[in-house]
């Protein structure tokens, strides 16, 4: 995949954000429904999508930008990004199995499970990530 | 493996930094090839060939335990 192809389907991705940003708000704001919820959403998706819209937006028209998408994609930082992602995979698994059989012995209350287990999943994969980038 | 992305680049006076712009890949990766730490691809490997007008084999030596 070339840096052009990549800055389309990340503006295509941005894209992505920001309605998903603009139907929560409307869901919460307009319909009432969920409010807390949909007001968090929002404020996580519309400014993400916003901010990525602009930079690569901006990448098309400034060539070094432009260079620095192309080596983010050049084949051993996929090559790390994709050793990453399998043990960071393998790592989840047995998280979720240590959850699983500890819910029989414990009261886990699922909400506080799911936000914990939101910010360790990406948290294992950048950490690999980081250590893959020494490794290799 | 091993390879002599180290010695045929200083034979032909380049830096790191011009190998990596003349194969399109960042400075490191050429830093992590010469350390043995990674293994290009067959076509990255074959652009760093080209850039020292050899083939492939003259550029990587491939030992017993890799084939």
């Amino acid at each position: 995949m070339n840096a052009n192809e990549k800055v389309r389907k990340e503006i295509f991705l941005s894209k992505i954000f920001i309605l998903v940003g603009l139907m929560a708000a409307v869901v919460g704001g307009v319909f009432n429904y969920q409010r807390d919820m949909m007001l968090g959403l929002t404020t996580g998706f519309f400014p993400t999508g916003i901010g990525l819209f602009l930079v690569y937006k901006y990448s098309l028209k400034n060539p070094s930008m432009l260079k620095n998408i192309e080596l983010e994609n050049e084949e051993r930082n996929i090559f790390i990004n994709r050793e990453a992602g399998r043990s960071a995979f393998w790592i989840s698994f047995l998280y979720m199995f240590i959850a699983v059989m500890l819910g029989n012995m414990v009261n886990i209350p699922f909400k506080a499970f799911g936000i914990f287990t939101l910010f360790f999943m990406p948290a294992i994969y950048f950490l690999f990530v980081f250590l893959f980038h020494k490794k290799y | 493996m091993e390879n002599r992305i180290k010695e045929l680049r200083e034979q032909k006076n380049m830096t790191q930094q011009n190998l990596a712009e003349s194969v399109r890949v960042s400075r490191q990766t050429i830093i992590s090839l010469e350390n043995g730490r990674y293994n290009p691809s067959i076509f990255l490997a074959y652009r760093i060939a080209r850039i020292f007008g050899l083939s492939i084999e003259q550029v990587f030596l491939f030992g017993d335990e890799d084939l």
